[in-house]
């Protein structure tokens, strides 16, 4: 699904040239459950960002699905993105002026999904992550983990190829953490693509392969054998 | 998508209620100033548009170059002769105002102001409604006359006024033949009662419709479609040396104007009304506009200011697969929606504010939602300054890269720089509004006080009936008036101060032949011997006239040369080449005959010096005072004693009354038709201040929600100033010094701008106030925009300052 070689990001400001990532090779075939590790500062966000198309590469080729997209522009960019890719954060970022319901139909608003069918995925992915209940509360209203079972009902209503997690426990208790892990799991069970950012070991080993990065650069990937399942870690 | 659009437009609305109350009540209120303004503007434009053919009708001008005199009227016997002489004309006609006119019916004797005499064609020009009688007949013959609905029935209440018989001037009887409707408000003309030309000769003597001295004729001609007004205009001097001699169009040229230009573009001596100014409605177009901005500028700031709250939501919904272009039609959604409630609130004000203002203007503004026209316009107004508004922060929100923002450090707050230009922007067009109505204020207090050379206070004046002989009428009236202990001095004149004289003879300086090139077209007016000392002129040499020399001999074949005495002005004495010592015992020759036969020989007897006689727009000319003469206006002045006047008053309308019953008396204070002549400036300066008062009011508001947002901003810092030591003087110093920089800095932007402006406008009069009397509003202005702005930032930093740190820092 994904392949990078050579992959280069560099920052410059009238002062400072700062290296990203620097040279990274990387392919993630469909249905991975990938963790990405590493100290604050190696280039795992950046990493993701350019993986998710949200920000474009220095140097090196990115291919996705296939397609050459490294040097494609914001537009298409943003059009490859919508179809393929989910993205979940660490601080949520929903929309505080919409309420779970519309923050959820966003994605599909941006599909030009017609009306009836936007609200069928809607209330099936809401009750799929167990919020529905809620649907027309805003964020403000929610705790940190419902707001980050809202994102995932977000990142996953378009039925994407690929989710990407950037630290999604990292403002969440261990209880509301292990509950999106589990939702990530199911969603990787399905058959969905999934990188995730974790600083947490004890995450990683959701992942069926874990990235260690350092100072911009791959330095291991580790393959985790049978993944333990949540009832297997909590027996 | 829309709906999506539209409700999260409204929560965001309603969910930052401070910012969006300051952003909807700055818009509506530059919103209203502009609905206000158009109206004005459409009002005024409007003039005179809606007579049929109004496009190919022109008024006949006419200018004398030697006493610089621009007529709006010209003498009698040019319209038949034009139409003579160019075939291409289609018609002409002839207006006459006639204010001070009597009508009587029975009994009932009134002055009236709005008559006029008119050719029988003029409903061929002026497409007037007739609501009885015909256009065809209305003034067939001398002694018909046409009333107005209003006057109509002033006179004659529900009787049919047709066929009736007034009194007209208290010399003919006139049948009313017609009722027309009431004459619209936008146009040049005004009158109740129209007379028939015919009468003319009837009522001053078949000699005054071959009079070209008699320069008081509205004349109006139709040409052709398409015809080229000025192909016919560049004939007009060959038509004068045809008409008057070889060389007459040296003195004077005849020119047109277009019908529908005089009243924005016509300001010429003996208007019929005083006119609109193209000047004053690009100014307060401008004015409004620059109100407008203000607004919108708040808008732009504000919204970038706060930008650190949307981009989040910018990133995620590029995200979840928004284009650049989709971003910005949001937002820019969201600002017309914010302008259509400011239009709502706009709306509302113009309703409750716009009959104030129209009575203010003495103009009939109106405003009806339900014209389609009007409310296309507040729609496109809606859509415009919505979009006008919120282009740059639309543009600017939407720039924002997810990857930048979505990782919970989004520092996105607008280019400071540009908003400090922008707050920099709004308060220099508020000082230099504000230091534009001091100046008309200023300029207003310095012809209020300004020195006139005479003494005009006390003063009623009046008109003498015309049709009577003058010394029948003035002499026994003086008399007994001046029986009375409060009345100190009666005398009369051709004209009164606050009159702009037009009327003028012409001379020839002693020592010189009597030739048409050595007559010198002077101002003239006629005063009584007690004039100078009843106005307290001083004399620079000489003396005034004695009672004997208030008459002169008409000069025949028989005695060809008589003699007189006059009174010359500075810098009438300048015009003959003397001063004032060497004019006195010269002798200046008044031609009474085109052929230069009959003269009067006058004295020079004495100099005063240039006296401010009408307003201090119009220069003071040179002039020639002479005897009385009853074929030139007829006023008298009445000087009361200090105190009330009001026993003199009543003593005055009884003799009247007793002595004049063919003419009510009308008077008013002198001082008060002096203050007239500025009424117009009184207004601008009126509205002007009520403009620099709302810019003022609109940027103080952007400034309060500027000040607000930054303050709430730096709350983490002020926390951690308060805690290592800081005073609440110091922190408020601290948030307010970089706002004042920003008004300090818009006062020298403003001072030149309006320096520039301002000595522009103070050069339409001739005599202005120096700037010594308005320096000081530079600084005034200063102090006041940065109180204002100073007042609206201490009193959020203060309470900023006196936070609990511990809040502060718990925030974070």
């Amino acid at each position: 699904m994904i392949e990078m070689h050579d992959l280069s990001k560099i920052y410059r400001t009238s002062n400072v040239e700062t290296t990203a990532l620097n040279g990274i090779n990387l392919e993630i075939s469909p249905g991975e459950f990938i963790a990405i590790m590493g100290p604050s500062g190696c280039g795992k966000s950046t990493l993701l960002n350019v993986m998710g198309m949200l920000d474009t590469p220095s140097a090196g080729s990115y291919s996705f699905l296939g397609e050459e997209v490294s040097q494609y522009p914001e537009g298409k960019l943003a059009d490859f993105r919508k179809h393929n890719i989910g993205f979940i954060f660490q601080s949520f970022n929903l929309v505080d002026e919409l309420t779970v319901a519309e923050n959820v139909e966003l994605p599909l608003l941006y599909q030009k999904v017609p009306g009836n069918e936007r609200e069928q995925k809607v209330q099936a992915v809401l009750e799929r992550v167990g919020i529905a209940h809620r649907a027309d509360h805003r964020p403000q209203q929610l705790s940190g983990g419902q707001q980050q079972r809202v994102a995932v009902a977000r990142a996953v209503v378009t039925n994407p190829n690929l989710i990407l997690a950037d630290e999604p426990t990292g403002n969440l208790d261990t209880t509301n953490g292990e509950e999106v892990l589990d939702l990530l799991n199911q969603l990787n069970s399905d058959g969905t693509t999934i990188v995730m950012v974790t600083h947490d070991p004890g995450h990683a080993d959701h992942a069926s392969r874990v990235v260690q990065m350092l100072d911009g650069k791959v330095l291991s990937e580790n393959v985790i054998g049978l993944r333990p399942t949540a009832e297997a870690r909590h027996a | 998508m829309l709906s999506n659009y539209i409700k999260i437009a409204w929560r965001n609305i309603t969910g930052n209620p401070l910012f969006s109350a300051i952003n909807i009540i700055g818009l509506s209120i530059g919103l209203a100033c502009c609905i206000i303004i158009t109206l004005f503007v459409r009002y005024e434009t409007s003039f005179d548009q809606h007579w049929e053919n109004s496009d190919r009708i022109y008024r006949v001008t006419r200018d004398f170059f030697s006493n610089n005199l621009q007529l709006a009227a010209v003498a009698p016997p040019i319209a038949p002769l034009l139409q003579e002489d160019f075939p291409e004309i289609e018609d002409i006609t002839r207006l006459l105002a006639a204010p001070q006119s009597s009508i009587r019916r029975g009994d009932d004797s009134f002055v009236e102001d709005g008559v006029a005499i008119a050719d029988r064609n003029v409903f061929d020009f002026f497409n007037i409604q007739f609501v009885s009688g015909s256009p065809e007949t209305a003034l067939a013959r001398p002694t018909d006359f046409v009333l107005t609905r209003r006057a109509a029935e002033r006179y004659f209440g529900n009787e049919d006024p047709v066929g009736q018989t007034l009194r007209f001037m208290d010399q003919v009887d006139v049948t009313v033949t017609a009722v027309i409707e009431d004459l619209p408000e936008n146009t040049h003309m005004t009158f109740e009662f129209l007379g028939s030309m015919d009468a003319i000769p009837m009522m001053m003597g078949p000699e005054e419709m071959e009079s070209w001295g008699s320069n008081n004729y509205y004349t109006y001609l139709r040409l052709p479609e398409g015809y080229d007004a000025e192909s016919l205009s560049s004939r007009f001097p060959e038509f004068l040396d045809k008409h008057r001699g070889e060389g007459d169009s040296e003195g004077n040229a005849l020119g047109l104007q277009r019908l529908t230009d005089i009243h924005l573009q016509s300001n010429r001596d003996g208007e019929w009304q005083a006119n609109g100014s193209r000047a004053v409605v690009y100014t307060f177009s401008a004015v409004a506009f620059v109100v407008l901005l203000i607004a919108c500028i708040n808008f732009m700031n504000l919204t970038t200011a706060r930008s650190t709250q949307r981009v989040r939501e910018v990133g995620v919904r590029k995200v979840v697969g928004a284009k650049r272009s989709q971003l910005i039609v949001q937002f820019l959604g969201e600002s017309v929606l914010l302008t259509a409630l400011a239009m709502l609130l706009a709306v509302a004000f113009v309703e409750i504010i716009l009959p104030f203002f129209a009575s203010f203007l003495e103009k009939p503004l109106t405003f009806s939602l339900a014209s389609a026209q009007m409310l296309g316009v507040l729609v496109a107004g809606v859509i415009v300054v919505g979009l006008l508004a919120g282009s740059y922060p639309a543009f600017y929100l939407s720039q924002f890269r997810p990857a930048e923002v979505l990782k919970g450090n989004a520092s996105g707050s607008g280019s400071v720089f540009l908003r400090k230009v922008l707050v920099v922007f709004q308060f220099s067009t508020s000082i230099a509004l504000l230091i534009a109505t001091g100046v008309v204020v200023a300029q207003m207090q310095y012809a209020k006080n300004i020195d006139l050379g005479y003494d005009k206070s006390r003063n009623i004046v009046s008109s003498l009936p015309f049709f009577a002989d003058l010394w029948d009428t003035y002499e026994p009236l003086k008399a007994e008036l001046e029986a009375h202990p409060d009345i100190l001095s009666v005398v009369y004149s051709s004209r009164v101060p606050g009159m702009r004289n037009l009327d003028g003879s012409g001379y020839i300086a002693e020592g010189l032949q009597a030739t048409m090139d050595n007559v010198e077209g002077i101002s003239d007016i006629k005063v009584d011997y007690q004039w100078f000392d009843h106005y307290g002129v001083e004399f620079l040499a000489g003396r005034p006239f004695r009672e004997n020399e208030r008459r002169v001999e008409e000069p025949t074949d028989e005695h060809p040369v008589t003699k007189g005495a006059a009174i010359l002005n500075e810098s009438g004495a300048r015009r003959f080449g003397w001063t004032p010592e060497e004019a006195v015992g010269k002798i200046i020759r008044q031609p009474m005959s085109r052929d230069l036969d009959l003269f009067v020989d006058r004295e020079v007897v004495g100099v005063i010096p240039d006296i401010h006689f009408a307003s201090l727009h119009n220069e003071m000319k040179a002039t020639v005072y002479a005897e009385p003469n009853g074929n030139y206006g007829r006023r008298i002045s009445v000087k009361v004693a200090p105190g009330d006047p009001q026993d003199a008053i009543s003593h005055m309308e009884s003799v009247w009354a007793r002595m004049l019953p063919a003419q009510p008396m009308q008077w008013e204070f002198l001082d008060d038709s002096f203050d007239a002549l500025y009424r117009s400036e009184g207004r601008q300066a009126q509205l002007f201040g009520m403009f620099a008062g709302l810019a003022i009011f609109v940027a103080v508001l952007g400034l309060f929600g500027l000040a607000s947002f930054t303050t709430e901003r730096r709350t983490k810092e002020i926390g951690i100033r308060k805690v290592m030591g800081a005073s609440v003087s110091d922190i408020v110093l601290l948030l307010t010094s970089d706002f004042t920089k920003l008004v300090l800095l818009a006062n020298l932007v403003a001072w030149p701008v309006a320096y520039y402006f301002m000595s522009d406008w103070l050069n339409r009069f001739v005599y202005r106030a120096p700037f010594a009397d308005w320096a000081w509003l530079f600084i005034a202005s200063a102090v006041a925009a940065l109180a204002a702005a100073w007042l609206t930032i201490a009193v959020q930093a203060g309470k900023a300052a006196r936070s609990r740190p511990v809040l502060a820092l718990r925030y974070e």
